[in-house]
């Protein structure tokens, strides 16, 4: 997808940029920088588990590929780095072993962007803003992993990108020290378009070929897959585990399928950002979703964009339908009809929230999706019938 | 040794509400803080037609010790879930030995220090 000094140059303006929502690496370095990128990270996270010696579980694969999927727009080979020393940190003070903590660290560089906001956009020497970059990024990954588990009780497993709704608590804070000090944040709007076909044939091939694989290493049979779509998806629903990676496989094959098949039903774009959502989606088919659970959010998300003021097809609310499957345990538990309520409710929060953590948070929709589960399943708890419990 | 303790009192709490939605109406803990570590043992009858939860409980509690999942997610195990979480229970230690004899549940469960 381009000539090997096309890329570098490319690579190089990734790694120049804050990379704040929403930064489509496509539109900045181009397709080759921005799928080099997301080869790296995806290398990256698979060595760390590979020299902590950690078997491969869902919880692995849908790491993977939220790394892959977020190093289309956000995360880069720079700036990841100072959020996992955080966390390794922490795990050093406590007297844990890091691996105890890896996922953590892998998820936890959603707020990658403060980093190279921090190391691009301010005007100061270049001392000032590696220390000032270093201590923001550490702080970050040190104060992760307690808060991330305390904020899990918050929505009790459903929302499945509790670091998301985490690092938005971090980055409301972190963003509003900042700006009572006169530090002021700008968002970005980078947004590649006129590539769906190419993209379109990559993914289907791809989402194609993971079914064809997973058939045959499941016995060539469909074997478990309706177990797995019995679950409510929950965390942690870890399907690997659970029903074994075959059938895993598939699942995630048939998730990346709908999750592609939806942008080209809403005439959306196929870049960075919504691919990196749609790997996220595939990834997560080890972890949780599947296509019965995350259907109602597609579906609620469309409702919203068919009679609230904006397009179905919008940048944020296509991101918001993907990523919204994080939502999709609630469907799973208490039925469609819920999973059609949050989506359709997720949809207006993630308009609101990002302004919040001025977008250093990636997971912006993770964020929105904890604050909506939060709300959403007292209610749904106090005024089920009986006989649905 | 404060977070391990934090863990074992939320492994019993889980463990208390899935055999109470089993049915069980004599429930027994006993925890042994042992010098490498902790033993919970419960034993516990249940209500009729469980076959099918017994089942599932066994094979939850035998998921392989998975340390890095309970870095991550241990703690949603106890509070108010009333007993979804078991198969994480089985991530979180290191054996577990389960017998059901006479409709009487008698499950032992290690955790490392």
């Amino acid at each position: 997808m381009g000539r090997p000094q096309d890329i570098i140059i490319g690579y190089l303006k990734i790694l120049k940029e804050p990379g704040v929502l929403i930064t489509d690496y496509i539109f900045i370095g181009g397709i080759g920088a921005a799928f080099v990128n997301c080869g790296l990270l995806m290398l990256v996270s698979l060595s760390f588990l590979a020299l902590l010696r950690i078997n491969i579980t869902g919880v692995s694969i849908a790491a993977i590929f939220l790394m892959g999927g977020f190093a289309l727009f956000g995360k880069n080979i720079l700036n990841i780095w100072f959020i996992i020393g955080g966390v390794f940190l922490y795990s050093r003070v406590q007297k844990e072993k890091f691996h105890k903590y890896i996922y953590i660290a892998l998820f936890g560089t959603s707020m990658s962007p403060i980093v190279s906001e921090i190391l691009f956009s301010i005007d100061r020497p270049l001392w000032v803003r590696i220390s000032f970059a270093t201590v923001v990024g550490i702080t970050i990954g040190f104060v992760l992993p307690p808060l991330s588990t305390y904020l899990l009780r918050v929505h009790q497993g459903y929302n499945l990108y509790n670091i998301g709704f985490t690092s938005g608590m971090i980055g409301t804070v972190f963003v509003s020290v900042f700006k009572s000090f006169g530090f002021s944040i700008g968002s970005n709007m980078f947004w590649s378009t006129g590539n769906n076909i190419i993209f379109g044939i990559y993914l289907f091939l791809s989402f194609i070929s993971m079914i064809i694989l997973g058939y045959y290493l499941n016995g060539k049979s469909y074997m478990n897959l309706k177990s797995i779509f019995s679950r409510s998806g929950r965390l942690v629903s870890d399907f690997v585990l659970q029903e074994g990676f075959g059938v895993t496989l598939i699942n995630m094959g048939l998730n990346g399928l709908m999750a592609t098949g939806y942008i080209f039903v809403v005439k959306g774009d196929l870049n960075g950002p919504t691919i990196g959502g749609i790997l996220t989606v595939a990834g997560f088919g080890a972890l949780g979703k599947h296509i019965k659970n995350i259907f109602p959010i597609f579906i609620g998300v469309f409702l919203g964009g068919l009679i609230k003021i904006w397009n179905i097809n919008d940048p944020a609310i296509l991101l918001a339908a993907l990523f919204g499957t994080s939502l999709a345990p609630i469907s799973g538990q208490f039925g469609f009809k819920y999973g059609i309520m949050a989506g359709f409710i997720l949809s207006s929060v993630v308009l609101n929230v990002g302004i919040l953590h001025g977008g250093f948070n990636l997971y912006n929709t993770g964020f929105a999706a904890g604050l909506v589960a939060a709300v959403m399943l007292p209610i749904i708890e106090a005024f089920r019938k009986e006989s649905e419990r | 040794m404060r977070q391990i303790i934090r863990k074992i009192s939320k492994i019993v709490d889980e463990m208390t509400a899935y055999l109470l939605c089993i049915g069980a109406t004599d429930i027994n803990i006993q925890i042994e803080n042992n010098q490498q570590d902790f033993k919970i043992s419960i034993r516990s009858n249940y209500g009729k037609n469980q076959k099918l939860r017994i089942e599932d409980m066994i094979r939850d509690l035998n998921t392989p010790r998975t340390e890095e999942i309970e870095g991550c997610y241990g703690d949603l195990v106890g509070g108010c879930n009333l007993g979804g979480e078991l198969h994480l229970v089985g991530m979180m230690v290191d054996k577990a030995e389960i017998k059901n004899i006479d409709s009487i549940l008698e499950i032992i469960l290690y955790k490392k220090k």
